[in-house]
């Protein structure tokens, strides 16, 4: 079981090392980070002198020994428009981003396996095909789209809720269903999909022969048993949270990450945009981490390794 | 312990009575699966179900459980220990039949066992449930119920994952899980199949005795009559759904009526009695020379826990016209012997040499001409063929490999081929599954011999298919070595399959070669104690039939 | 036995009549989808062609004229027009084919570079399998669109030919999964073992014998990852990171029209739809070819 955990760990990192590896690429072959920062007509001699002050005329190897070092102390460079040090300005829009995702992350929870649990226990009946065809139609839905539909209807229309702002809870509705919509449904495809498959087994069956309630199967045989491959999907979801709330934030004017990160693309501020990519992939990463840790925690197959214990 | 409170009351009815049930797939006109059948079991009983795969055995275990969905159509009288089930009967009556007025084990026990729990709070679970005692009460009972199903460390394994148990041991918990709520009557459905023969021997001791301990019912779904005459009192035949003939063990061994019983009596495979001399095949053709040997051959497999030897010092020769059965049980590396012999996987240590040169491993420049004089028929024909191309197309496929003939030529040899397997041309366009599985591993057959091999290594080529259709597959092939001239290698499970086929045997146990020797005499007279244990261990119709 | 019964039912001999059969036999649902998709790939097409007015020609006079309404000058504007007096309409139809065109190439390129990936992976082992599994593994614990937004800060928006290929890298590692398995499991399984036992080469048993039978995965694959592609395109530019003006995709209109929402809902609106009914068609053509194609999941009608 340390072998396993250590195997994980070693992902990880290597994980986190890719990331690091990759943006350091990004930023010094597809291009000239001088000149993709400064405007067209700068002066040639104050962009030599530029390169000179990052050191970006020396070894490529050196330059990547010197990234990790200041990454290492926490040096993730300076914003170009007022140099402040990028990492504060993540930092300070993280509550934000937290607040949006981590609401988010429950509200795609509380619909998805509700919904795949009710669909596969009804399997065929009109509850399975409404909870279908809410599915497709909640992942077809672009989320940039379904939160201007939801301002134009309960902001402009009907004016209960407000469309900017985010100082109330009454604030996070809005983004919130704009996050999670995609994800719950296809959390909600997942569950039945695992259920279903699940409900199908031999050791279903079984239970059923030796006198267990139909209830009693659901929920202390079928369900823990299909919640184990919908742990996966937990990753996957802590994913499309941080793609998502890109969107989200830019429609609702949310000041979190993602609406910073797209700000900073569009004014080129590398530095800034590095420093949200690299949280990013820490976040999947201990995301990962978890995931399988979980797996460990409830899966005893994984536990023992499957080996036959020959 | 169960035995007085089992037999305390209730005389007046039997554990089952099914009368003129049928029953249909889909409703108003649907696929009629069982039709007009009618079958009694006494307290005490164990009476056989015996038939081919879709013959309607398994659905009817399961409808007198309540088991089969809404899609399924019920006809007809069923009674369970004293409840009626059809349509209208209660959910909860339903309920409470279960487990405590039947129970049910089935043929994959590694599967029917919830895989996330221990098995220990399995039993536990279901004996608070089906007796309503505490839940010390019934961890008592349950470990109980475990040494009475003989589990090896029985308190060991009550805190084990069944993913941690053997398929047997797993057998053992469902029939103790089975036993948990003191039923009148058993269902068995298959539930040695998938089990090696001497467990499988242990397990129907086990039945005889639970029910000699229990009084209970047994109804015991097999489709080999060797497990039926060697545990069952009465045995019921059935047919496409129908009930075709029933009676006594003795009755339907050795005077079947009916003539589907007798085609099934005669294509069982059997143990040799008495005389087993004239059906071994003649030895005059077979040469001197050597020309297949396995040279002190040992073989690695690596696994994430090391590597793991499958075979450990073999040596045996097959000489050309030989016909070599290999016999074991899962793990014995039989099946290593024959990847070796067809240079799928290289020996870790000694030789494996084919006419003197070393076999080739597969994938290397070499193997091209070695593929003209060995080939393999798998075990299971559907996964050996491409199910997107029709049979005839994969027949051709050596020729057009090898560059044999032009294409009107290969057409000719396709359907020379198809017919000395007994196909048809017509078959030739079909797809595999739109065949029987005896055709398809016709077909599988037919391509093997499409170049001509010298040697033909079956790899359980019968074993997933039904035992009419396996006997006539058999007969093929004994057919084929004639007529071809070849060489058999024959690596079974089922030491009945061999004599008449094979003029060798070779045992292996454990990745060791524990016995070789000529087939007659390893019948006659077994060295190693592994082969008379394996003997004795095989169900086998009695030899009256054989005899007749 | 019910289970090959149901594959049985479903084999006529050619693919192409088992695609025709199955079309006449599909859902109502499904052949909406397919009639949209159809005509959305015709406007595509012929965008240029049938669009009534410039798209890029702007008049004050007429700004935020809602559908069906004739401008002063007399021009007709079916779906009215945007906040520079644009024709509503032939936005839109410049707009489908650009979004198209992306998404259309984007998810090919996708498809063959991440199948590739994966089958090389599966045919050299090894190392190369190695190297390839770190960098899957890498890809499916990033979102994509922040490795595409990394891209895009370094070298800049506008760059058309760029855009379109980082679109279309997303789901490679899908891909990559999926054909990697795929040829891995049809190697050591069965089929392709018998072809090798017969003497046959590698290519062989590759080309005629493991590519046809993985090939219905891969294509249930691309019709999950063709909206995917919409989305993220769509996302972008609506971002204002992805098509540059004077280009204009879905999402650039719909970006355009947040700012008048409260006076023109048209403007977002009608490309959200269209966007949304694209994306849904395909998900619902797609779920059906899953089980058309798919014979494990092939459970005849619900």
């Amino acid at each position: 079981m340390t072998r396993i955990i250590l195997r994980k760990l070693f992902r990880a990192a290597l994980t986190l090392f890719l990331v690091v590896t990759f943006v350091f690429f990004v930023l010094r072959i597809t291009g000239d980070p001088v000149s993709a920062m400064m405007p067209d007509d700068t002066d040639p001699a104050i962009m030599e002198q530029l390169r000179e002050q990052w050191g970006l005329n020396r070894p490529l190897g050196v330059q990547y020994a010197e990234y990790w070092k200041n990454l290492a102390t926490g040096d993730f460079g300076n914003a170009y428009r007022d140099g402040r040090p990028a990492l504060d300005i993540v930092l300070e829009r993280v509550p934000a981003t937290l607040k949006l995702t981590l609401t988010g992350f429950l509200f795609i929870l509380l619909i998805g396996f509700p919904m795949g649990i009710a669909a596969a226990v009804n399997r065929g009946s009109a509850v399975d095909r409404l909870i279908m065809t809410l599915s497709v139609t909640g992942f077809s839905l672009p989320n940039f789209f379904l939160g201007i539909l939801l301002i134009l209807v309960f902001s402009v229309n009907l004016r209960w809720l407000p469309a900017f702002g985010s100082g109330h809870w009454y604030n996070l509705i809005m983004p919130v269903i704009t996050l999670g919509t995609a994800g719950g449904a296809v959390i909600a495809r997942y569950v039945r999909s695992s259920m279903l498959e699940v409900l199908n087994a031999p050791y279903i069956r079984a239970a059923r022969a030796c006198g267990m309630s139909e209830r009693a199967i659901i929920w202390t045989v079928a369900l823990p048993n299909a919640a184990i491959p919908s742990i996966t999907v937990i990753g996957f979801m802590v994913g499309a949270l941080i793609s998502g709330s890109i969107v989200t934030e830019t429609v609702f004017a949310w000041p979190g990450i993602g609406r910073l990160l797209i700000d900073s693309v569009s004014s080129r501020e590398l530095a800034v945009v590095q420093t949200i990519v690299m949280m990013t992939a820490a976040s999947m990463v201990i995301a990962n981490l978890t995931v399988d840790i979980l797996y460990l925690i409830i899966d005893p197959r994984q536990r023992y390794g499957t080996g036959s214990g020959e | 312990m169960t035995l007085e409170t089992q037999n305390g009351h209730c005389e007046e009815h039997l554990p089952l009575e099914i009368d003129r049930m049928s029953i249909t797939l889909g409703h108003g006109a649907g696929l009629r699966v069982v039709d007009d059948f009618s079958l009694s079991v006494r307290k005490g009983e164990i009476v056989g179900l015996v038939g081919e795969s879709g013959s309607g055995k398994s659905v009817t275990c399961l409808a007198a459980m309540g088991l089969l969905s809404e899609e399924w159509q019920i006809d007809g009288h069923i009674q369970v220990a004293n409840t009626h089930i059809d349509r209208t009967t209660d959910r909860k009556d339903l309920l409470s039949l279960r487990g405590r007025g039947a129970a049910m084990v089935f043929q994959d026990a590694n599967a029917s066992l919830n895989p996330i729990q221990k098995v220990g709070k399995q039993l536990t679970d279901t004996v608070a449930r089906l007796r309503g005692v505490s839940r010390s009460q019934a961890r008592q009972t349950a470990l109980d119920l475990l040494r009475q199903v003989e589990m090896p460390d029985p308190e060991e394994r009550f805190h084990s994952y069944p993913f941690q148990l053997s398929g047997g041991q797993n057998q053992r918990v469902m029939i103790a899980l089975a036993l948990a709520g003191k039923p009148e009557l058993l269902f068995a459905d298959e539930p040695t199949t998938a089990l090696d023969v001497t467990v499988q021997s242990q397990i129907l001791n086990l039945i005889r005795k639970l029910r000699d301990e229990t009084g209970m019912g047994v109804v015991f779904v097999t489709h080999d009559l060797g497990v039926v005459s060697e545990l069952c009192d009465t045995v019921a035949v059935m047919y496409k759904g129908k009930l075709l003939e029933r009676g006594s063990v003795e009755q339907i061994m050795t005077n079947p009526q009916n003539d589907y019983t007798k085609k099934l009596l005669a294509a069982m495979p059997a143990l040799p009695h008495d005389d087993p001399g004239p059906s071994t095949p003649p030895q005059s053709k077979i040469a001197d020379e050597a020309l297949l040997r396995l040279r002190n051959v040992a073989c690695d497999y690596k696994t994430r826990k090391g590597t793991f030897r499958a075979v450990e010092d073999v040596s045996l020769a097959l000489r050309t016209g030989d016909s070599l059965a290999v016999i074991g049980e899962s793990g014995s590396g039989k099946s290593t012997i024959s990847k070796l012999m067809l240079g799928i996987e290289p020996p870790s240590e000694g030789s494996a040499l084919f006419e003197g040169e070393p076999v080739p491993l597969l994938g290397t420049r070499e193997y091209k001409p070695f593929a003209r004089k060995v080939q393999l028929v798998p075990q299971n024909p559907y996964l050996s063929l491409d199910p997107r191309a029709t049979l005839g197309d994969q027949i051709e496929e050596p020729f057009v490999i090898h560059g044999i003939g032009s294409p009107a030529e290969r057409f000719v040899r396709r359907n020379e081929l198809l017919e000395a397997v007994q196909l048809t041309p017509a078959h030739g366009e079909r797809y595999p599954h739109e065949v029987s599985g005896g055709q398809c591993q016709r077909a599988v057959i037919a391509r093997a011999l499409a170049l001509e091999p010298k040697l033909l290594i079956c790899d359980e080529a019968t074993a997933s298919l039904d035992v009419s259709v396996q006997a006539r597959i058999i007969e093929l092939l004994q057919d084929l070595q004639e007529k071809f001239h070849l060489s058999l290698v024959f690596v079974t499970h089922d030491l009945r399959l061999i004599h008449g086929l094979c003029n060798r045997v070779a045992v292996m146990c454990k990745g060791e070669l524990v016995e070789l020797n000529r087939t007659d005499a390893m019948f006659a007279n077994p060295r190693h104690p592994y082969t008379r244990e394996l003997l004795a261990a095989i169900p086998d119709v009695l030899s009256q039939s054989a005899a007749e | 036995m019910s289970h090959s019964d149901a594959i049985a039912e479903f084999a006529p001999h050619s693919w192409w009549k088992r695609l025709f059969v199955t079309l006449a036999q599909s859902p109502g649902l499904v052949r909406v989808a397919i009639a949209w998709l159809a005509m959305i790939l015709f406007i595509a097409l012929t965008a240029r062609l049938i669009m009534p007015y410039d798209y890029q020609a702007t008049s004050l006079l007429s700004r935020l004229l809602p559908p069906g309404s004739t401008a002063m000058n007399g021009d007709f504007h079916l779906l009215g027009t945007d906040h520079l007096g644009r024709d509503l309409l032939s936005r839109l139809f410049a707009s489908i084919q650009l979004t198209m065109l992306v998404a259309v190439f984007g998810t090919f390129f996708g498809a063959i570079v991440g199948s590739s990936i994966g089958f090389v992976a599966a045919r050299f082992k090894g190392w190369v399998d190695d190297v390839i599994m770190v960098l899957v593994d890498f890809q499916a614990s990033m979102p994509f669109v922040i490795i595409a937004l990394s891209v895009i800060a370094v070298t800049g928006t506008g760059n058309l030919l760029l855009f379109v290929l980082l679109v279309g890298f997303q789901g490679w590692e899908r891909y990559a999964r999926i054909s990697r398995g795929l040829t891995l499991a049809a190697v050591n399984h069965g089929y392709a073992a018998s072809v090798r036992l017969l003497g046959a080469g590698t290519m062989r048993v590759y080309l005629r014998h493991i590519l046809p039978n993985i090939l219905a995965a891969l294509i249930v694959q691309v019709s999950i990852n063709f909206p995917e592609t919409v989305i993220l395109e769509t996302s972008m530019s609506f971002l204002g990171v992805g098509i540059q003006p004077p280009n204009t995709s879905l999402g650039n209109l719909l970006s355009y029209g947040r700012d008048y929402l409260l006076n023109a809902w048209w403007i977002a609106g009608l490309p959200g739809l269209t966007i949304f009914f694209t994306t849904l068609s395909m998900s619902i053509v797609g779920d059906w070819l899953r089980d058309v194609l798919d014979p494990t999941t092939a459970t005849r009608p619900r």
